[in-house]
């Protein structure tokens, strides 16, 4: 699988980083944009809701055209909005727009939302992520924090080299009680044995573990 | 707030008791749930096991499967007989050849496709045997985060180190029938480990009233039962 040339994804960052759009890069996971995105990946970003009109007409003023999602048969719960996925006309890479902070359950692997105060958060600060010259808002480091360890625990069931890399970076600037006051809407009472784990570095048993927990 | 380490531990539907919905759901790290109709009642896991201990109790008090302990069977054999236990007569155990046996395996579960095989055609007998694949990619009823071969493999060990009764579980059939109803990968290990042996099995006997489908003998809604609702539906929209 090839590359997708590193000047097409800084234009189409830079073009959705000034527009007056609010967004939220997902995550950059194993430092992918801008210049290690395989052809036919996707860009995952946040967007508000109210805004799905704007983007929408925004992504096809740039070259995009709205096609079906992979996941359009998912379950969405409690609100969730199912995801809008854009491919580029001419350069084969994807825009995936989520509206909320979401992740598996892992009932069914309906997707449902991650507390609102989590929400709220996500949209109230910004971390920047420097791609190629140009700065694209990211989720706070809590959040981005948190949305990681969701999709290793509920999306995808193990952790990836990749993942493990970009939680290290993560925790390594973030403290214990900033954790910890994150981890606890969405692991309860595991969240304090998820923090050793991650500090102990020892991520091959997180999911064994919060599976087999029985403290509560 | 919304838990997505949601895990439903047992469901009846319709439901019993005029609540319309029975369900016990894990919430890790959370509660246990236990929704009965519109109310919902959040537990500690302690709680939880005081109230399955509570339940076991007055099963037995019931004397409905003695002279043997509801211990003794899988809770969820006994939720999925559902109906049929307030129909058993009695308990019994007799020995049976192995091969004399038959198992209900399934083509699509979700469309209610069954076999009846002997044992040395099953899934789990022919994983054991030494062909993975089929076994591999069984759909099937199991331990939520355990694979088929992990739960296989460890129930081998088990009766490895403790034999076959363990703590007075038996193979089960039903009166009348060869049909396993609890306990196919015990027989298949046991076929593995021991060849076509004599083996003890408890069987339950129903009233003569009571009628035995063989499949689906559980509240379970195959293809038959989906084709006929078709039907029904398109002729009574023509009849209104």
């Amino acid at each position: 699988m090839s590359i997708i040339p590193s000047h097409h994804i800084v234009a189409i960052l830079s073009t959705l980083a000034c527009s007056d759009i609010p967004y939220r890069l997902l995550r950059n996971i194993g430092n992918e944009l801008p210049d290690r995105l395989k052809k036919g990946k996707d860009i995952d970003i946040l967007i508000h809701w109210d805004d799905k009109e704007k983007v929408d007409r925004f992504l096809k003023q740039n070259s995009f055209q709205k096609v079906s999602h992979p996941l359009r048969k998912d379950k969405f719960l409690y609100g969730v909005h199912p995801f809008q996925f854009y491919k580029h006309t001419s350069v084969n890479v994807f825009i995936d727009c989520h509206f909320e902070l979401a992740c598996r359950s892992l009932n069914q692997g309906e997707w449902i939302p991650l507390d609102h105060r989590i929400q709220q958060q996500a949209w109230s600060e910004c971390s920047p992520h420097r791609l190629g010259g140009i700065v694209v808002a990211g989720l706070p480091h809590v959040c981005e924090c948190l949305h990681i360890l969701t999709r290793c625990v509920f999306d995808k069931r193990y952790f990836n080299d990749n993942y493990i890399g970009r939680i290290e970076e993560l925790a390594e600037i973030l403290s214990d009680p900033e954790l910890l006051e994150v981890f606890q809407p969405v692991f309860f009472r595991f969240s304090g044995t998820l923090l050793q784990l991650i500090r102990a570095k020892r991520y091959d048993e997180i999911i064994s573990a919060h599976l087999g927990f029985m403290e509560y | 707030m919304s838990n997505p380490a949601v895990i439903t531990l047992a469901e009846m539907k319709p439901g019993i008791a005029g609540f319309n919905r029975i369900q016990i759901e894990d919430n890790i790290g959370e509660a246990i749930h236990l929704h009965l109709g519109p109310f919902r009642l959040d537990l500690t896991i302690k709680e939880f096991r005081t109230l399955a201990d509570g339940m076991r109790t007055a099963l037995d008090a019931t004397d409905r499967f003695a002279p043997y302990a509801v211990s003794q069977f899988d809770p969820l054999f006994l939720s999925e007989c559902g109906p049929l236990l307030e129909h058993l007569t009695n308990i019994n155990i007799e020995e049976r050849y192995i091969d004399e046996l038959r198992c209900i395996v399934h083509l699509s579960q979700r469309l209610g496709f069954y076999r009846f095989l002997p044992v040395t055609q099953t899934p789990a007998y022919r994983f054991l045997e030494g062909h993975e694949h089929p076994f591999l990619k069984y759909e099937q009823n199991s331990y939520f985060g355990m694979k088929n071969q992990e739960r296989l493999l460890a129930l081998e060990d088990n009766i490895k180190k403790n034999g076959y009764p363990c703590e007075g579980r038996h193979i089960i059939l039903f009166g009348g029938q060869n049909l396993v109803r609890d306990g196919q990968h015990r027989l298949a290990i046991l076929r593995h480990q021991r060849g076509n042996v004599k083996l003890p099995v408890m069987i339950f006997r129903f009233s003569k009233q009571t009628t035995l489908p063989r499949i689906p003998w559980r509240a379970c809604a195959g293809l038959p039962f989906h084709f006929a609702r078709f039907i029904v539906t398109r002729l009574w929209k023509r009849l209104k």
